[in-house]
């Protein structure tokens, strides 16, 4: 193995390289490791195509978690509704009854922490990715596990819920991963509820997530023209869920300055 | 050195990628142009995200722990940032990270800080999922591939203390070859990830009908999660020619990207082009994180030979107006001939 220098020109020295029998094993196997990664990588992100179709354990297995990634962002087509994630709270009110608050966005104070601002902090993103994700577990469901989400649950834990789902067909991991994102969204929202009203905890929680779409191409020159009012999607009652106290205190003592 | 040589002789193809990939480290300019990039957009993403923190990564994240519980990585990584951790671990933690990205910004122990910086980064952005996008991903992926490589060849504290011990160097432990090798491997890595990002991007995009109607942009323009300047986009919006332009520009710069490199204007062109709209995105939609992460990376495919006359030029400039905060000598003109070891250090070559 030597290395030598090809003279002193206005460019700096070209090395020659006389590689050995190691060099050039090395340099085999480095040549293929780089194409079979180069072909998962492709293959995990290309549109779907019989390739990756045919490769895909292999591929996700070797992808995730490290070389995980999508960029399917704005593709086929760019979004073109607003998402926006709401809240209310049921509380006793001391005469026996129920009080029931009005309805809170709180999408909306997570998307002003991107406005005017050269390097946006980046939990604004938050919200929108908790309704997609949230909403792609709830697609999975089918007709009848969707109806019974709307149902009121007023019960401790989710386990009758769940039963439920189950009931109506689908399999154990699709509802275990709809549950899942119900309940992030809830603790989520509770968080939220109990910042609104830190002196009290509610009884009961409901959640909605709500899609606008936003004023079409050819009305673009039209300055009367408003959105569509927007589309909702419910759930029934749930019990709140608490996280720890510490949890608690860090999310409402930092959202109610989103909130100023 | 270039393995695509118009002029060269195709059966000699396979030495010049032997020797292209065995002789020398490649890039080294490119290279140490992302671990600075790199360094100083996590350095000043923690810092905007001081404020926030507690809520975006440490325990007013608690909610999305059932995310962290059923991910793939790895348990040792349950440490960082982890679920239920003392207040002033986090703290420590978050710290150690922006020092480590101002380490990696100056090259110091680069061979050990970029690895640090990536297992920080992954501990961080797994505690919160719904943070993460694109850029996350993307940043986690080249940071990998710069462990591989040398990135602290120029541009760096390593550079200068290589340089002041070249009268004594070390034996080195293994064959040169052997961290050419991986190096030139890491610049293979990051360039095929940037064509493969703006191929599969336009192939998405081109299925589309607002993008292939060339009204795309004008609809990305209208939402509210990113209107980072809705007083400006709220202008731009009803310009018809403006919006077309953006879109079909958007689509072609992406799908022609890889073969406008291969045509030294062209390539200019084209990294004018992407660099500007990772700008505009980044600026108009509040996508700043991840349009950075993309420029930094696309600061592989400068040619070393402008990377040089940059340095040069800008050494001259900081010499003429600041000449008692440079710690070392200027370049003389012509500066071609041979580098100053003080401003070039190339501890490998003999």
């Amino acid at each position: 193995m030597s290395l030598r220098d090809k003279g002193m020109s206005k460019k700096p020295a070209r090395r020659v390289l006389r590689p050995s029998a190691a060099a050039r094993v090395s340099l085999a196997l480095v040549l293929v490791l780089l194409g079979v990664h180069a072909f998962a990588t492709f293959g995990r992100v290309a549109p779907n195509n019989p390739i990756s179709a045919a490769y895909y354990e292999p591929v996700s297995g070797h992808m995730e978690p490290m070389f995980a990634q999508a960029w399917s962002i704005f593709a086929p087509n760019p979004q073109y509704v607003d998402l926006r994630l709401w809240v209310r709270a049921s509380y006793d009110d001391g005469n026996g009854g129920e009080e029931v608050t009005e309805w809170f966005d709180f999408s909306g104070a997570f998307y002003t922490q991107v406005r005017h601002r050269l390097v946006p902090p980046r939990h604004w993103r938050i919200v929108s990715t908790l309704y997609r994700n949230h909403y792609n577990a709830w697609d999975a469901l089918n007709a009848d596990q969707k109806s019974l989400v709307i149902d009121d649950y007023r019960h401790d834990g989710f386990d009758e819920l769940q039963t439920d789902l189950m009931d109506a067909g689908g399999t154990l991991s699709t509802v275990e991963h709809y549950l899942r994102y119900e309940q992030m969204f809830l603790e989520f929202a509770t968080n939220v509820q109990l910042t609104l009203e830190p002196d009290r905890e509610p009884d009961w929680i409901q959640v909605r997530t709500s899609s606008q779409e936003v004023v079409p191409y050819s009305q673009r020159h039209n300055d009367e023209a408003e959105p569509d009012d927007p589309f909702f999607r419910e759930k029934g009652w749930r019990p709140p869920i608490y996280g720890s106290e510490r949890s608690r205190e860090v999310f409402t003592t930092q959202f109610e300055r989103y909130l100023e | 050195m270039s393995v695509l040589d118009a002029k060269a002789d195709w059966r000699a193809l396979p030495g010049r990628l032997e020797q292209w990939l065995l002789a020398d480290k490649r890039v080294s300019y490119g290279i140490a142009g992302v671990r600075i990039g790199f360094g100083l957009i996590l350095a000043v993403s923690l810092l905007v995200d001081f404020r926030h923190r507690h809520l975006a990564w440490g325990a007013g994240r608690d909610w999305a722990q059932v995310r962290v519980d059923t991910d793939l990585w790895p348990d040792f990584l349950n440490g960082l940032f982890g679920y239920g951790q003392a207040p002033w671990v986090f703290e420590l933690q978050y710290l150690v990270l922006i020092v480590l990205s101002v380490l990696m910004v100056l090259g110091y122990r680069a061979r050990l800080v970029v690895p640090l910086v990536l297992i920080g980064y992954i501990g961080l952005t797994r505690a919160n999922p719904f943070i993460s996008d694109g850029g996350v991903h993307l940043f986690r992926i080249a940071l990998l591939y710069l462990c591989f490589a040398d990135t602290s060849r120029r541009w760096s504290l390593d550079a200068r203390r290589r340089a002041r011990r070249q009268g004594k160097p070390k034996q080195p432990l293994v064959p040169e070859w052997l961290p050419n090798l991986l190096h030139n491997a890491a610049v293979v890595l990051l360039a095929y990830q940037m064509i493969v990002i703006y191929i599969a991007s336009s192939m998405y995009k081109i299925q589309g009908n607002l993008w292939y109607e060339g009204v795309a942009v004008y609809y990305v323009f209208q939402l509210e999660e990113y209107a980072a300047w809705p007083e400006i986009t709220d202008i731009l919006s009803p310009m018809s020619l403006l919006i077309g332009i953006l879109t079909y520009a958007t689509i072609y710069i992406q799908l022609f990207f890889p073969f406008l490199l291969l045509n030294r204007w062209t390539r200019r062109m084209a990294l004018i082009a992407v660099t500007g709209m990772h700008l505009g995105i980044g600026l108009f939609m509040g996508l700043m994180h991840f349009s950075l992460i993309m420029i930094a990376i696309d600061a592989v495919f400068i040619r070393e030979s402008t990377y040089r006359t940059f340095t040069r030029w800008l050494l001259r400039t900081a010499a003429k107006h600041w000449p008692s905060w440079m710690p070392f000598d200027a370049p003389k003109s012509p500066p071609e001939t041979k580098a100053k070891p003080e401003l070039d250090p190339d501890p490998v070559r003999s």
